[in-house]
């Protein structure tokens, strides 16, 4: 059923274009992923490099089992060995809600591997990441694999929030 | 000469004992990376692949604020690692809210390590898991773990806050070493530490007998491990070993695991 899910996620994705096709990327963990992405031919955005030295990619997803759109955020800096994946405002939440939000947070934090979810009390959301940490081989399958696995657990784990807000 | 030649022979020595203990390891994954803390100087004892097919590297931390374990686990996929610090404290279990909120706080300020309170045990635990290929596996795993050490050290005084007495004991902070505020941990690993292995202790032949009020037993030796029973004050099993904490016991045939804060030996 889970991998059912995720073809027809990833079906939908074939649908559209890949934005960055053809734009280059300033760091070469980055451009390994847009021609990863490319050669699945899902679509994502290039953004440019900010005043950190920060270059971001996004890429738009549409979850076939919650029926929830969301965009996923790769971050990567000049090290070329770190690449945050983040989902933010997977959902966001009353002020009631919140201890049972953490609680839930918590849970989640327990039950599954590479994510971290993380309550924003400030901004009553809840935001998941997933850090990589790159070596030199095969870079861009390794993104492509964390990329998959952080969009399996967040269509698994997206109920447990979804009580609390949207 | 007579020098040189002392110096030639333990240099020998070292390089054989090296590659011995990176012989031992079942998995790729792992002999690139106790080759990895072999050439960084950093001891680790070397266990497994247990019945589930998991072989764990066990690294002390070394100028930390407190003591702990790093287990780093890898399996025969050769492209996963994943790496657990458990028990980092025991809180009080009327806490756990307030604990809970202090991890989502240390998740939110981290980059790499994930902390959760664990209700069934009242403990809190560190982690970090790792996608690799081929020959990164070494490189990549020894730096995450001085990434995951380097966090939680930083989360220590949060975490020491939230802990009970007992654990606070356990996990013993060590004391300044001069009147001056303890510096921020580094790190780099001592490179002048010995490279030789800790075998995982046998204690085959002996009893334990359980202290606690209640002590899980469980089908691993971590707090993931699925549970197989309780045991009371009092109950004696055979012990089979110890590694990482844990008393590796006889449970009514199978292999189990206690916790040491559970029992004591005989």
């Amino acid at each position: 059923m889970k991998r059912t899910l995720i073809a027809a996620l990833l079906a939908l994705l074939l649908l559209c274009p890949c934005l960055a096709a053809g734009e280059t990327a300033n760091y070469a963990a980055t451009q390994a992923f847009i021609d990863a992405l490319s050669e699945r031919d899902i679509a994502c955005r290039l953004h440019g490099l900010d005043s950190t030295g920060t270059e971001t990619v996004t890429v738009q997803v549409a979850d076939g089992n919650t029926g929830v759109r969301y965009t996923v955020r790769l971050t990567f800096d000049a090290s070329g060995d770190v690449v945050i994946l983040t989902v933010p405002e997977v959902i966001t939440y009353g002020e009631m809600h919140r201890d049972a939000v953490i609680r839930a947070c918590n849970t989640l934090n327990s039950s599954f591997m590479y994510t971290r979810f993380i309550a924003d009390e400030a901004r009553s959301a809840v935001d998941v990441s997933l850090t990589l940490l790159l070596g030199g081989q095969d870079t861009g399958d390794v993104m492509l694999e964390a990329f998959d696995r952080l969009v399996s657990i967040l269509s698994e784990a997206y109920f447990t929030l979804a009580v609390y807000g949207g | 000469m007579k020098k040189l030649l002392i110096f030639l022979l333990l240099a020998i020595g070292t390089v054989l004992c090296s590659a011995a203990a990176a012989e031992q390891a079942a998995y790729a994954g792992t002999r690139a990376f106790v080759a990895e803390l072999d050439r960084a100087g950093q001891p680790y004892t070397l266990d497994g692949p247990d019945e589930d097919g998991c072989e764990y590297v066990l690294l002390q931390s070394a100028d930390a604020p407190f003591d702990y374990t790093v287990t780093v686990m890898f399996d025969a996929n050769q492209e996963n690692a994943s790496l657990r610090v458990w028990y980092v404290i025991e809180y009080a279990p009327e806490r756990y809210d307030e604990v809970m909120r202090v991890c989502n706080a240390l998740n939110a300020r981290s980059r790499f390590a994930c902390f959760y309170a664990d209700d069934s045990d009242s403990t809190v635990t560190a982690s970090m898991d790792l996608i690799f290929r081929g020959q990164d596996a070494g490189a990549v795993t020894w730096k995450a773990v001085r990434h995951l050490t380097g966090e939680l050290n930083a989360a220590w005084p949060l975490l020491q806050a939230c802990a009970v007495t007992a654990e606070a004991n356990r996990n013993t902070p060590r004391p300044p070493v001069t009147s001056t505020p303890a510096p921020v941990r580094t790190t780099e690993p001592s490179r002048e530490a010995s490279a030789t292995p800790e075998p995982v202790q046998s204690i085959k032949g002996r009893t334990i007998v359980i202290t606690a009020d209640s002590a899980l037993v469980r089908s691993a030796p971590n707090a993931a491990g699925s549970y197989v029973g309780t045991a009371g004050p009092g109950e004696r099993f055979a012990c089979l070993g110890t590694a990482n904490g844990w008393y590796a016991i006889d449970y009514h045939g199978r292999r189990a695991y206690v916790h040491t804060s559970k029992a004591e030996l005989e």
